[in-house]
């Protein structure tokens, strides 16, 4: 099992000299098994290249068919669909699953943002096969890989992945903010029924996104803010840094991808934030490797 | 009325949620950010509400494999907004109209709804080690008469009849109500239950609190309470119930919940109190 990382940032694409180390483009990544099957995480503008890539690697070859997991609908991890230069040849086949809410179909949803308004070429003047699954949180086996999917915590509903195959385990935590007890009572306040059950419910819900990240060979997991500038942005659907650490030790993960980097994050900063979290570990003889994804960065499981 | 089974999910959309919640949920729709505790507040004070958003919590589309019984619990996994935008969809603000009269005891039915949950919770806390949370007590008695509130909301006319039938033959409401209707409010309000797919134990709850020696072994204990705090909250004057022939209460019943006499009293006015402030606080935000 192989991962590349097509597209790391959060939110909208960044291109400019002070992202060109990590990278600008948002959520895509590849994955590729064994037997060469095709997995694609999102549809941000990440993947323009990983379709430029499969226009010299594999569209030689026979066609193109992969699924395509979506962790959710916002623009930044679909907005580099209309460039994904598969979608234009007969012969290629896609599989396009993620979340909806209980009023749409992810068809509408997803090709909502491809009206001829905002882009010329029209659904039906794709040549390719493209179906949409949509998903809830489940596990199922699909050609013999297991895929369990779970709710994490955004603003609209959004999907975690957990692949096993080959013998090893990706799972994805993006874009996702810890459960919080909304019920807590101001500081200094008695806590009352609410509150002792919202204690509850997140310590709960919290376990539930460790024991999903449980032994992974790679975890990727949203790391958008620092600590420091976390408390400002609650509610917002994304983690820190530490987070994603303390989760990733908790589940016993092997490696750790931060991931969704901040966009207004330059290079310098990204690398000293990464830098300092490999010394951490490395201090403490963490078992776990730890570094910031950056595009075109290939990870062998 | 054998059409009332036939037509269910008819009768179900066209059920409304308080006019004092719906203007509270007004005020909620247009304030950016509402607390998590103002808002679980509002949605448990109103029986329609708290229903339609449990429905929709454990349907395919939000449904994490367990049931979601607690608002607490909603709120927090799906967050304030979008819990905020399921009760604006779920207060049915568009199905109150002129051609759709109130029933004359829709806010008795209403307090005695909110009276008959609280008691409830009570209820729940004197147990040791329930299978269910307070929450859950309050849920379950809050929605226990849920299949009164479609009878009585949709059939205004003929729901007055029963009522009175009840009151000049001395009748338990269910036969009166099966004498009008050919069926009654726990039989409707447990295949309701049914077909939102709501936990067994708020179904067994609404379909056996008359007749809780009916109820499973699992879910015995809240059946029970239910049915303890519906005579309480009847037999006290908590709300309306449309209920003028009371049952007796089996003894034997309230020592095994470790309730005495003494206690009821108490808690009556703490029901009571607690009631009154509910509708102030709907009213303080409306």
């Amino acid at each position: 099992m192989k991962v590349k990382f097509w597209g790391v940032r959060g939110s909208i694409p960044v291109p400019g000299p002070s992202t060109a180390v990590y990278g600008g483009n948002t959520s895509c990544m590849e994955l590729r098994l064994d037997n060469n099957k095709l997995i694609i995480f999102d549809c941000g503008t990440g993947i323009r290249e990983l379709g430029q890539s499969l226009m010299k690697t594999d569209a030689p070859n026979g066609p193109i068919i992969a699924d395509i997991f979506l962790s959710h609908t916002h623009w930044d991890h679909i907005m580099g669909f209309p460039f994904f230069a598969p979608i234009f040849i007969p012969t290629t086949k896609l599989t396009i699953h993620g979340p909806v809410n209980f009023n749409e179909k992810l068809e509408d949803v997803f090709l909502g943002a491809m009206k001829y308004a905002y882009f010329p070429v029209k659904m039906e003047e794709m040549r390719s096969e493209i179906s949409f699954m949509e998903l809830q949180q489940s596990y199922i086996i699909k050609d013999g890989i297991k895929i369990s999917t779970r709710y994490i915590n955004h603003p609209i509903l959004t999907l975690g992945y957990r692949i096993e195959a080959d013998g090893k385990t990706f799972v994805t935590v993006y874009d996702n903010e810890p459960y919080r007890n909304l019920f807590e009572q101001p500081e200094g306040g008695q806590a009352d029924e609410m509150a002792v059950e919202g204690q509850e419910v997140i310590k709960d819900l919290n376990n539930q996104i460790i024991a999903f990240a449980s032994k992974a060979d790679l975890l990727v997991y949203d790391a958008q803010y620092t600590g420091k500038e976390f408390p400002s942005r609650l509610d917002y659907g994304h983690s820190t840094f530490d987070i994603a650490l303390k989760i990733a030790s908790q589940a016993g993960a092997k490696r750790l991808a931060f991931y969704h980097h901040e966009p207004t994050r330059s290079d310098d900063e990204l690398g000293k934030i990464e830098k300092a979290f490999q010394d951490f570990v490395k201090s403490r003889q963490l078992p776990i490797e730890v570094f910031a994804a950056r595009e075109g960065q290939e990870i062998q499981l | 009325m054998p059409e009332i089974t036939q037509n269910l999910h008819a009768e179900i959309e066209s059920m409304r949620s308080m006019p004092i919640t719906m203007s509270r949920i007004r005020t909620m729709a247009r304030t950016q950010k509402v607390p998590a505790r103002e808002l679980a507040m509002v949605i448990i004070s109103d029986p329609v509400i708290t229903v339609r958003l449990l429905k929709l919590l454990n349907s395919a589309y939000y449904s994490r494999g367990d049931k979601i019984n607690s608002i607490v619990r909603a709120v927090i996994v799906l967050g304030s907004n979008t819990v905020k935008n399921l009760a604006i969809q779920s207060s049915g603000m568009q199905a109150r109209n002129a051609d759709h009269p109130s029933f004359p005891f829709e806010d008795g039915i209403w307090k005695h709804s909110l009276a008959c949950g609280m008691a409830s919770r009570m209820i729940g806390r004197a147990q040791k080690n329930p299978r269910n949370g307070p929450d859950e007590f309050y849920i379950a008695g809050l929605l226990h008469d849920i299949g009164k509130i479609l009878l009585s909301q949709n059939h205004p006319k003929e729901y007055m009849a029963a009522i009175q039938e009840s009151d000049l033959k001395h009748l338990p409401l269910p036969f009166a109500e099966e004498n009008v209707f050919k069926t009654d409010h726990q039989k409707i309000g447990m295949a309701m239950a049914e077909a939102l797919k709501l936990s067994p134990f708020i179904q067994e709850v609404i379909g056996y609190h008359h007749n809780p020696d009916k109820a499973s072994a699992e879910n015995q204990l809240i059946v029970n309470s239910v049915h303890v705090a519906n005579w309480l909250c009847n037999t006290s004057d908590l709300g309306f119930a449309g209920d003028r022939y009371r049952y007796n209460l089996d003894e034997g019943m309230l020592r095994a919940l470790n309730i005495n006499g003494d206690i009821l009293s108490d808690w009556h006015d703490t029901i009571e109190t607690e009631v009154n402030a509910t509708i102030k606080f709907l009213a303080a935000g409306s």
